[in-house]
């Protein structure tokens, strides 16, 4: 059976990720928020990373969830 | 003696559990993930990037497993098993560059989140890879949501499961009226072993048909008004005639149910095979034959020739007959057979089996 790959990174990698995206500074001043509940994101809360026109957040709380899985129906 | 029989019997016996053990992996190459991540547990305790391991080889294993399984109930219909690629971080950039969602795993390997995650990013890209442009896109939601959900209640990931139908299906299903119709017709069809038999099959072909064409696009009504037939079916009462002719644009196929066995008896297999070629000549391109098995006793007889017992068989008696004298038909070819269980009106579980015919 052929396999599909899905793209990943560990939550250990998420300060890398932001690192690399110049986004760590944004993160220290807790200006990353989630799109939906406007928390600010962290390696402990973050659901999911995504692009519309900016790089975005979804945190894992289920109100944003369903936010997020209605938009990504669009 | 014995001595020379050891030293000879223990190279062999040793290949031969070897290579059975070699034919297995290569039959079912999800396996080595399941051992690769238990080898890794163990071996790598100190390799800083052994959570990484052990939960990207425990999804790829029970993802690919269960998607294995359902993908035998129709060949091609999720084509693929998962494996979890992790990005980089300085490649994901490029990743989300395309509008790919990366799934933010945790090193928590029974993790709900991930597992849902995983699926999630998973199904949408697997199932029916070559039919997606075809369907409906509310339908292909319902189909999505339905198949993870059968991915997480065949894997036992109960609390997973759960954490599904909290924060995923509330929002994709529950919220959405047409989706939520679509995905009550696809339960109900897959009540009778329709979903993916009938239903995924014959989207796998349709997709098959336009792919890559300039009409890819065109019959996506005509999925939703496929589906709506099968609901039919499978929602009428007893006795209830419906249709049971499906004649659109692109799909054109026929269902057939073999009479129960007094009928059978009575009126013979000529109405079934006559039915097959009326399908035929009306333009239908595929036929399925739908049966539950029949009972048939069998007597056993003792040395003087006395029956002293009976034993209730059941068989298929009827649609093998059937296969036998379809076969013998010019404009008509074989396609497959499939033994399955199923529910049948009461709710009791039913052995089935069903034929596939094609027209030429």
């Amino acid at each position: 059976m052929e396999r599909k790959e899905v793209s990943a990174i560990l939550q250990d990698d998420f300060i890398e990720f932001l690192k690399q995206n110049n986004l760590y500074d944004s993160y220290m001043k807790k200006e990353l928020l989630c799109e939906y509940c406007q928390k600010p994101i962290s390696e402990y809360n973050v659901f999911t990373i995504y692009f519309d026109t900016k790089i975005k957040f979804c945190c894992d709380n289920e109100k944003c969830i369903e936010f997020f899985n209605k938009r990504k129906k669009k | 003696m014995i001595n020379i029989y050891i030293v000879v019997g223990t190279p062999v016996v040793t290949i031969g559990i070897g290579l059975t053990i070699a034919l297995h992996f290569l039959k079912n190459p999800e396996e080595i993930d399941k051992w690769s991540a238990l080898y890794n547990k163990f071996k790598f305790w100190k390799d800083e990037n052994r959570e990484r391991k052990i939960i990207s080889k425990t999804l790829d294993y029970k993802i690919t497993r269960i998607a294995k399984h359902i993908n035998s109930e129709s060949e091609g219909i999720l084509p693929y098993g998962l494996r979890v690629k992790w990005t980089k971080p300085d490649e994901v950039i490029s990743y989300i560059e395309q509008n790919e969602v990366i799934v933010v795993l945790s090193k928590d390997e029974n993790s709900d989140k991930n597992i849902v995650e995983a699926c999630s990013a998973f199904v949408p890209k697997a199932l029916l890879p070559t039919s997606r442009n075809c369907i409906d896109e509310t339908l292909l939601k319902a189909m999505d949501q339905y198949v993870i959900k059968q991915i997480l209640s065949y894997g036992s990931f109960d609390s997973s499961y759960n954490y599904f139908m909290k924060h995923f299906f509330s929002g994709i299903i529950k919220s959405h009226p047409t989706a939520n119709l679509f995905y009550n017709h696809i339960s109900k069809v897959d009540t009778i072993g329709f979903f993916t038999r009938v239903l995924l099959e014959e989207f796998r072909r349709f997709g098959l048909l336009l792919y890559g064409t300039s009409e890819e696009t065109s019959f996506k009504n005509e999925s939703t008004r496929f589906l709506t037939y099968l609901y039919n079916i499978a929602n009428r009462q007893h006795s209830e005639r419906v249709k049971l002719q499906f004649l659109g644009e692109k799909i054109k196929i026929g269902i057939i149910f073999v009479a129960q066995r007094a009928t059978l008896e009575k009126w013979g297999l000529e109405a079934h095979i006559s039915r097959i070629k009326k399908d035929v000549d009306i333009g239908i391109k595929r036929v399925y034959v739908f049966s539950y098995a029949h009972s048939y006793d069998e007597m056993i007889y003792d040395k003087a020739g006395y029956v002293v017992d009976y034993k209730t068989k059941k068989t298929f008696k009827s649609l093998s007959q059937l296969e036998k004298e379809c076969r013998k038909i010019n404009n008509i070819t074989f396609l497959k057979k499939q033994n399955y269980i199923t529910k049948d009106a009461s709710g009791k579980n039913r052995r089935a089996k069903y034929l596939l015919f094609q027209s030429t």
